[in-house]
């Protein structure tokens, strides 16, 4: 996957149909938070992304949306009192896109 | 061949083309033309998303029944802080609420087998205030839950396995070893895990055959089985973890998903066959402290720690044999057409008609495209349905002037005769059964779309109930039979499938693409569907095709050339053959280029 190139979109995780089995067998395709994905440039993944009214993002753009993201995420768990601290499984790390 | 014949009871199959269906899966056949020993094996899993849950939250309690049966109860939310009591049913598409636990809580263990929606249970997990360690346990019947006895330890994710009658319930936080049996009255404390662990492990299997893996202190890679009254090491995870999932109603198909790494969540799938573990596909959102349950053919894995919670649903199948499809590009056809009509299979079809007005007829062995006698009624718009030999246009339009025609004419291999008209003339119809048994609907017998719907005898034709929605340019390309067929899309740009019962239309599943001039082929169980127009402006046509299986449409592989207006041919959804049509611009950017679907079984050869 190193050497893959991505393609960026945000979408709506709509359910059933969302990602079928035969999306997930033509191409890699990774949930972020902020409702970003990632998935390998192919047809099949653009068509991908206009079926499921995707906005597309460049790279830069959704490593943006997802440090937001994850900022309030982590915000969010700082503002928690420590016993509640202590029952989630740890303040939200960062997060590199591929 | 004497030691198979001993072990399996028969002999080697030997033929001279390859088993194309799924029931050649495991079986062994010689094949006479390559010279080659094949089976049909299972193509690598997958997850696709399923349907969302109502209330997103996390450390839902462990998932418990099957795919399209299945259960989620408790689980948290913060902020604020809350426990939930909720519970929701899972039926292969949707969740819906059902009666709330008696205890609201999270981090639970649960099982149900196969009927969970009817015989549950629920027991330990967490829930504040200190210490917050909760030994209660729960069954279900179906409409409320009752507890019953206690666990003998209080324990925050214990796994659990089996049935309402006969469970087991293994490890746990505080790290534990304890392992008890249910017996349907009580809880019985049995041998000690080899390996004491917490906070989540993967687990799969029965209250007589169990395995657990991954989990705390640390993270885990270690994993052990159960046979019903001992416990024994195994081969480790490849990805040591702990806040793991695991599906699966016996050892050997046990699966272990997502989870916590020292290096973060991931969504690594590991999939055991009875000796040790491999890594298979991941989900699409890695996570971790999720629900799971299933086979390990069909599970489901949801909800999941990020806070405060998803709502996600991802659907595990490991049961395909088909191999992923693809559309290639076929010899053209000679006549350069669009709107034509069409019959047959892939191997054997037959095309007619089309604009520009010609009743220029072409037969096509799966190879090559062979002019035979023309249509006695030159037309565009024409509907087809039939066999390559008992072939049937009807109706459609002729210009100059622009001129709706009834006629309806035969096909038998060779020459086409006049039959008796349909009683509205009309284009852009869709079409379904044979020669003495056909159906057909919708279309435009002027400047309005409706939704006519006829049937044929043999003889003549009749008025029979109209379809909901009516429309025209629906899809091209047989649908089915007179008592079974389908009418796909249409114009505008619609979504609406309807299905002819040889009564009456029902509406079912839309097709996710609105198009109009669309192409598709099949049955009203297993229907190739796709191109089309769009709208818009500029006017767009599509590449996008569908697979319907009777319930839903899957989105699949795209063909090489966006057109509209072509026609369809074909058996099955194995096999399918979209044949010419328009690009997008004006009405003369016809084409004559052909591609073919094909889709077949994941044949392999077996090596020495």
């Amino acid at each position: 996957m190193a050497n893959d190139i991505f393609n960026y979109c945000v979408a709506t995780n709509t359910g059933k149909g969302f990602i079928t089995h035969d999306d997930s067998r033509r191409f890699w395709i990774s949930g972020q938070p902020a409702n970003v994905w990632v998935c390998t440039d192919c047809v099949e993944s653009r068509h991908w992304v206009a079926r499921n009214n995707g906005v597309s993002k460049t790279k830069a753009e959704a490593q943006a949306l997802v440090n937001t993201e994850v900022t309030n995420s982590q915000n969010a768990w700082d503002a928690l009192s420590d016993e509640a601290k202590a029952l989630t499984s740890g303040r939200p790390g960062n997060v590199t896109l591929p | 061949m004497t030691d198979y014949k001993e072990i399996k009871g028969k002999t080697v199959l030997s033929i001279a083309s390859d088993l194309d269906n799924a029931e050649g899966q495991g079986e062994i056949w010689f094949n006479t033309t390559s010279g080659d020993f094949k089976t049909i094996v299972k193509v690598a899993g997958s997850w696709s998303t399923g349907g969302n849950l109502n209330t997103a939250r996390q450390y839902v309690n462990q998932g418990a029944g099957l795919q399209t049966a299945a259960l989620c109860t408790g689980g948290y939310t913060n902020p604020p802080q809350t426990f939930k009591d909720l519970v929701e049913s899972y039926d292969g598409s949707s969740w819906t609420e059902v009666a709330d636990i008696n205890t609201a809580r999270s981090n639970g263990g649960a099982t149900g087998g196969n009927s969970p929606n009817t015989a549950c249970l629920m027991f330990g997990g967490y829930v504040t205030p200190a210490p917050g360690v909760r030994d209660e346990v729960e069954s279900y019947d179906g409409s409320s839950w009752t507890e019953i006895a206690d666990i003998n330890t209080g324990r925050i994710s214990p796994s659990g396995g089996g049935t309402q009658t006969a469970a087991i319930c293994a490890a746990g936080d505080p790290t534990t070893s304890q392992t008890e049996i249910w017996d349907g009255s009580s809880w019985t404390e049995v041998a000690n895990q080899n390996d004491a662990r917490a906070t989540g492990q993967g687990e799969a299997g029965t209250s007589t055959a169990f395995i657990l893996a991954g989990g705390a202190p640390g993270h885990k890679d270690v994993s052990e089985t159960w046979d019903g009254t001992s416990w024994t090491e195994g081969n480790n995870l490849n990805t040591a973890r702990l806040s793991a999932n695991g599906m699966g109603q016996s050892v050997p198909t046990a699966h272990v998903t997502c989870g916590q790494t020292s290096g973060g969540v991931v969504g690594i799938t590991e999939a055991y066959d009875g000796t040790s573990w491999a890594e298979v596909a991941d989900v699409s959102t890695a996570r971790s402290f999720g629900g799971s349950t299933g086979t390990g053919n069909a599970g489901i894995y949801f909800s999941g720690s990020s806070n405060p919670g998803v709502a996600t649903t991802e659907e595990w199948d490991y049961s395909s044999t088909l191999a992923p499809g693809a559309w290639a590009t076929g010899n053209d056809i000679n006549q350069v057409r669009s709107a034509p009509g069409g019959a047959g299979i892939q191997t054997a079809a037959l095309v007619f008609g089309g604009y520009v007005y010609t009743g220029k007829t072409e037969k096509y062995d799966g190879t090559s495209w062979t002019e035979v006698n023309d249509m006695n009624s030159s037309r565009a718009y024409v509907t087809g349905y039939g066999t390559q030999t008992t072939g049937v246009a009807a109706s459609g339009l002729y210009s100059p002037p622009p001129t709706n025609m009834p006629n309806v004419e035969h096909f038998d291999g060779t020459s086409w005769t006049e039959v008796n008209d349909v009683n509205t003339g009309r284009k852009f119809m869709t079409g379904a059964g044979t020669q003495t048994s056909g159906v057909v609907s919708g279309g435009s017998p002027g400047p309005v779309s409706g939704g006519k719907t006829e049937e044929f005898n043999g003889t003549s034709w009749t008025e029979v109930n109209d379809m909901n929605t009516g429309r025209g340019n629906v899809k091209s390309g047989s649908s089915g039979t007179q008592t079974a067929a389908l009418a796909v899309a249409g114009y505008p740009v619609r979504t609406h499938v309807e299905s002819y019962d040889g009564s009456s239309w029902t509406e079912i599943t839309d097709v996710p693409t609105g198009v109009n001039d669309s192409i598709g082929a099949g049955t009203t169980t297993a229907m190739l569907f796709g191109f089309g127009r769009a709208g818009g402006s500029p006017v767009s046509v599509n590449s996008e095709s569908y697979i319907f299986d009777g319930s839903a449409w899957t989105a699949t592989a795209d063909a090489n050339t966006g057109k509209d207006q072509g026609t369809g041919c074909s058996g099955t959804t194995s096999l399918g053959l979209a044949v010419a049509g328009r690009g997008p611009g004006t009405s003369t950017n016809n084409f004559n280029d052909v591609e073919e679907w094909t889709q077949l079984q994941n044949i392999k050869t077996i090596a020495d």
